[in-house]
């Protein structure tokens, strides 16, 4: 099957334009150094487009893809070309998005990702709306097939069954306690807003002050300009953050169909997406310090579909929230639906890694007053900042406490929980057979204290941002039981699932439901 | 527990001291830059320092191949503890570099799918026994078949 004919359209476009202004960029340059004419711009800027427009095409006339029975088939490519198969039941997410202009015109694309390969492994741009639709509910329904033993389309495509959905009210919640990093390049590229109103009060009352000679550089109210200004970017950044997020989580919906869970969301750019429960490898309740708070809580779910930093389109997304803003309860509710774990506390670790904490911000604390000591004294004073460290050491104490009092971890009858994180706390779900390699790590540090982390690592797509479920400073001894816990776990609990065969997420979904 | 062959040191020698090459290299570059004379000299540092943890690190070293599970201990500053199920093994191989061949050893590496699994390897086997602990390996990953792992 070809793709939408407008893919050709937007494809000679877009390497048309690449290669047409490559080519009038190349007879500039040729032009200022004397190689070629100028005049060369007229001929190779049209030529280069012509050539990036018939490639664009040919990209398009060489690309068809084909959903099978039991697997779906792409060849793509001009001058390398490829055939790619990849079996249905290794299919993970399948992601559908939609830009604005894609949905003026009833286009969409499609991935599929498979938890091999580095990129999107199999990515349909674009496509008709309705065979986006078409070839989700197929891979459905041949899955369902699969599973009923090759009973091929007897049974019918089940209604949808919605398990959340984010009302207006708690989206707006959600854009104010989350902050996106990802806006803060996006401030400075908005530098003509930034200009007007940080810049150009700032340019107005003091650097012109300064001119003026009414305000000297050593002038104590400058701090509290600086901190003013500071504070004004940050509401900005906090405000575009806000947009963002209510730009992507508008309309959000969370349902079940079959065996999985479908969600979608966005106000301009739609995004939908489907997770098979069966590939599911871990949940994780992700709070911030903020919602904790305000008694909310949003839940996400990691399967191995997507490959490390890519994947999740917009947003720069890692593993799709299943619910991005709730009350506790309901998020709650939905980890025991998906994972049968009915309580997510934890225990926490010894008191000593407290003080294991303090000690540690103490050292960084001591070692900013040192080189602030070491500035004041070889190259300029520094005034008031001499109050940085006391402030700082101020919050090392509740600092090291929070950070203490918000880890933990709990080994469980099927489950493996582990919980860190003050500002974003995060309380990772891991059923024991879906464990792949069990760690324990002893730092030099940690050593001195008698201390020791466990990771249970599963096959979810791991990115810096989230590292797998760790147990971070345990007592020694309490880790080492962990560690052949979670290794005995594992493998105990599949035997038991190959032998008595468990009542899987599905059916506890549709008995939550019930 | 098992621990590897003596012979790993040497190996590990052998990159302390390219470490140290190419770091007095570059100091004596930096050094005629900024005009500081035998800055390289602190190159040399970093020979005791690698040498011992060259020492430590192997007699730090064991595995052991358990019931259920490939089990290894290692690490001078953070000591570390992996245990990697048979059942998730995806494939094993074996390695030879061109410093290993020339001492006559080998290495292990046991791929898993999670998201640290290239870093389950086993430096410093005599190639013997590499291989005999690849094909011991593949079989207990056979015969341990599971559930599908992702």
């Amino acid at each position: 099957v070809k793709l939408h004919p407008l893919t050709a359209v937007r494809d000679a476009l877009l390497y048309g334009v690449q290669a047409g202004s490559f080519g009038f960029f190349a007879s500039a340059m040729g032009g200022m150094t004397e190689m070629v004419p100028m005049r060369a711009a007229f001929v190779l800027a049209p030529l280069g487009f012509a050539l990036g427009a018939a490639y664009g095409v040919a990209r398009y006339t060489a690309f068809e893809y084909e959903l099978g029975e039991t697997t779906l088939a792409i060849r793509s490519g001009v001058f390398q070309r490829q055939a790619r198969e990849i079996p249905l039941g290794r299919v993970q997410n399948v992601d559908v998005e939609q830009s604005l202009l894609q949905r003026l015109l009833g286009l969409a694309e499609v991935r599929f990702e498979t938890a091999g390969g580095g990129a999107t492994e199999g990515k349909l741009s674009m496509v008709d709306v309705d065979d986006a639709d078409r070839l989700q509910a197929d891979l459905r329904q041949r899955r369902r097939a699969a599973r009923q033993g090759g009973a091929d389309g007897e049974a019918s495509e089940p209604e949808p069954s919605v398990l959340y959905e984010l009302s207006l009210g708690d989206l707006l919640v959600l854009a104010g306690v989350s902050f996106r990093w990802g806006v803060v390049p996006l401030t400075l590229f908005s530098y003509p807003f930034v200009d007007d109103l940080l810049v150009g009060l700032f340019r107005r009352y003091v650097v012109e002050a300064m001119l003026g000679g009414t305000l000297s550089p050593s002038d104590p109210r400058l701090l509290g300009v600086g901190l003013a200004l500071l504070a004004g970017y940050a509401t900005l950044a906090w405000l575009l953050s806000a947009a963002v997020t209510v730009l992507q989580y508008y309309g959000f919906r969370l349902a079940r169909l079959d065996d999985q869970l479908v969600y979608e969301r966005g106000l301009v750019q739609r995004y939908s997406g489907t997770i098979p429960l069966e590939k599911v490898q871990s949940v994780a309740v992700e709070e911030n310090a903020a919602m904790r708070r305000l008694g909310y809580a949003a839940l996400t779910v990691e399967t191995a579909g997507y490959a490390q930093g890519g994947g999740g389109g917009d947003g720069g997304e890692r593993s799709p929230s299943a619910i991005p803003l709730a009350d506790r309860g309901t998020v709650l509710g939905l980890v025991a639906a998906i994972e049968g774990v009915e309580n997510v506390a934890v225990d926490r670790p010894p008191e000593r890694a407290r003080r294991r904490y303090a000690g540690r911000y103490a050292l960084v604390v001591a070692g900013l007053a040192a080189a602030l000591a070491a500035v004041h004294l070889l190259v300029r004073p520094l005034g008031v900042l001499w109050a940085l460290p006391v402030v700082a050491l101020a919050g090392a104490l509740p600092g090291a406490h929070l950070k203490w009092a918000n880890r933990g971890y709990h080994a469980g009858d099927r489950h493996f929980l582990a919980r860190t994180g003050f500002w974003r706390r995060s309380t990772r779900v891991v059923p024991y057979y879906r464990l792949q390699t069990v760690v324990t790590e002893r730092t030099v540090f940690q050593r001195r204290w008698g201390l020791a982390s466990v990771v249970g690592d599963t096959a979810a797509s791991s990115t810096l941002l989230s590292r797998s479920a760790t147990a971070h400073d345990l007592d020694d001894r309490e880790a080492d039981a962990l560690h052949d816990r979670l290794r005995e776990g594992l493998v105990a609990d599949l035997i038991d699932r190959r032998t008595v065969g468990r009542r899987s997420r599905v059916e506890r979904l549709r008995d939550g439901e019930g | 527990m098992e621990r590897l062959d003596s012979r790993v040191r040497y190996t590990w020698a052998v990159s302390v001291l390219v470490v140290a090459l190419v770091l007095g290299v570059a100091l004596a570059l930096v050094g005629g830059f900024l005009q500081v004379d035998r800055l390289w000299l602190l190159a040399l540092l970093v020979v005791p320092l690698g040498l011992t943890h060259a020492v430590l690190r192997y007699r730090r070293w064991r595995f052991a191949v358990d019931e259920d599970a490939l089990y290894l201990e290692r690490g001078v500053v953070t000591e570390v503890e992996t245990s990697v199920p048979f059942v998730r093994v995806q494939h094993v191989d074996t390695q030879r570099g061109p410093l290993e061949r020339l001492l006559g050893l080998a290495s292990v590496v046991v791929y898993t799918a999670g998201s640290r699994g290239a870093d389950v390897s086993i430096p410093g086997l005599r190639p013997e026994r590499a291989e005999a602990l690849r094909q011991q390996l593949r079989d207990l990953a056979i015969d341990s078949e599971g559930e599908d792992a992702v």
